[in-house]
């Protein structure tokens, strides 16, 4: 299943709200790098203030952090049939198959990337959209894609052979600095363990909503509302990577934000249930400025590694990989 | 062939342009918060003295007198913070970045970056002019082109008061 970016149409009373993110999460499992490349859009793409904001963001247990964020008017970037094509980032969904394809060229940064992911678990349409804030959100994710293509991070090549991708979009109408929130984790472990996703769009006081936590692989579940619980110990207070850095400036208040240092999941319904205990290893801030009103999200990407056990449908689970963890405020 | 740098002056007059043609109230707001006051500001060496006459924020020459305060910080230090390289309060506990005068003329300085920081959020221009001004030549370390930090006996006195964070 594979869609067009969702433009906002001619007359859309609502278009100043527009978003749409396309986005790639890469596991290497031989070496522990964590990472995300993402495109997204903010606002009507006619409209001169809308912008693109390109994002690469590497963690290597060895050489820390490297990231890659480039802001242009959304105008000025290339918007393919599902594609936003920027100078250093680009990012193509809908490609046969419902694969993706990602490309970074960031030396200076530390990250070259030439990425194609093919779908391992096909693509999953999430029941929706949800309210959001102002207005609402989409959401369809590929929660195992099988990576090929090349990723240097600091000229160390990362072995995409033991590597797990995961692909997923949002789109949708809101403002940054609404009413808004979302917790998200991807968890993923060397085939053929299953992919684990959790979500949960919530308020900006993550006080509501509903969460629920998928498993998608050989065996598929999901489990949905109360049945779902996280718990999370202690507290992360190493120093962030806090980008882009003009936000992070104005925000010299949100420099130490409480993040945990270990989140716990569960999930229980019938015979089923399941647990994931993720550690976070670093942690970095993601700063999105609304271009039409005055307002700001503050998204945090937790790295690190999780176990998982459990029983599904019958099968005992017992694996462990790397995980990223989202929250959102 | 080399390249000769723009003008901090130049750079401040752009900025201003482009707030007041981005945002006037947010122009209207830093007007209200510069007040009468005068600041010297240095880029690098390059100094000017920023002040409001008749309504709009206008450069003077570096040499100006009297002032309520001074700031300032070099090229390499000011795109460090713009890449997420540097947190801004360590910029200033490195010295990298600084502000003195009264509470009130610091306050007012840094209030007055704010509000650019804040509209460059919604401001094609100011993204832009960003742009400009990190292709004009390679950022270099911020270290080397930072001052050597003019805050010691400062940390010093906040660490004997215990006031310095971890």
């Amino acid at each position: 299943m594979s869609a067009p970016l969702r433009l906002p149409r001619a007359g859309d009373a609502t278009a100043a709200a527009y978003k749409e993110w396309l986005h790639l999460n890469v596991f290497g499992h031989g070496d522990g790098s964590v990472g995300l490349i993402n495109t997204s859009l903010h606002g009507d793409p006619r409209d001169p203030r809308a912008v693109a904001l390109g994002t690469a963001l590497f963690h290597h247990p060895a050489t820390g952090w490297h990231w890659q964020v480039e802001v242009q008017p959304a105008g000025a970037v290339s918007l393919g049939w599902a594609s936003v094509s920027m100078q250093t980032i680009a990012l193509a969904a809908g490609l046969p198959g419902g694969g993706v394809a990602a490309s970074v060229d960031a030396s200076a940064s530390g990250i070259q990337a030439r990425l194609v992911g093919s779908e391992v678990v096909r693509q999953l349409g999430v029941p929706g959209p949800m309210s959001f804030g102002s207005g609402w959100i989409g959401w369809s994710v590929a929660p195992r894609l099988r990576l090929s293509g090349r990723l240097e991070l600091a000229g160390q090549a990362v072995d995409l052979r033991r590597a797990s991708g995961y692909h997923d979009r949002n789109w949708g109408r809101w403002h940054w600095g609404d009413d808004a929130g979302w917790e998200w984790g991807a968890f993923l472990a060397p085939e053929p363990a299953p992919a684990v996703v959790f979500t949960r769009a919530t308020d900006r006081g993550h006080r509501r909503g509903v969460r629920t936590l998928g498993v998608h692989g050989a065996i598929r579940k999901m489990f949905r509302g109360g049945c779902v619980t996280v718990s999370s110990e202690g507290s992360f207070d190493e120093p962030l990577v806090r980008i882009p850095g003009a936000m992070a400036s104005l925000h010299s208040g949100r420099s130490r934000p409480a993040l945990p240092r270990r989140v716990l999941i569960t999930a229980e319904e019938g015979h089923h249930h399941l647990r994931i205990d993720f550690t976070v290893r670093a942690a970095a801030q993601i700063i999105a400025g609304d271009p039409v009103v005055r307002g700001y999200g503050f998204l945090h990407e937790l790295v690190g590694g999780f176990s998982c056990e459990g029983t599904v449908a019958g099968e005992d689970l017992a694996f462990g990989g790397l995980g990223v963890y989202e929250h959102v405020d | 062939m080399s390249i000769e740098p723009i003008r901090l002056s130049s750079w401040i007059t752009a900025i201003m342009t482009h707030l007041e043609t981005s945002e006037p109230s947010a122009h209207a707001r830093l007007v209200a918060v510069v007040g009468a006051r005068r600041a010297r500001i240095t880029l690098d060496g390059d100094t000017v003295v920023v002040s409001v006459v008749r309504g709009r924020l206008t450069v003077l020459p570096g040499d100006t007198e009297p002032v309520d305060g001074e700031g300032g910080s070099s090229r390499a230090a000011v795109l460090a913070l713009l890449d997420g390289r540097l947190e801004t309060s360590i910029a200033l506990r490195e010295g990298l970045v600084y502000a003195r005068g009264s509470v009130e003329s610091v306050g007012r300085i840094f209030h007055a970056i704010e509000i650019v920081l804040d509209v460059s959020a919604r401001s094609p221009a100011l993204r832009s002019l960003a742009a400009q001004y990190r292709a004009v030549a390679p950022p270099g370390s911020p270290v080397s082109g930072g001052r050597s930090s003019p805050v010691g006996p400062e940390l010093e006195l906040l660490d004997r008061l215990g006031l310095l964070g971890s």
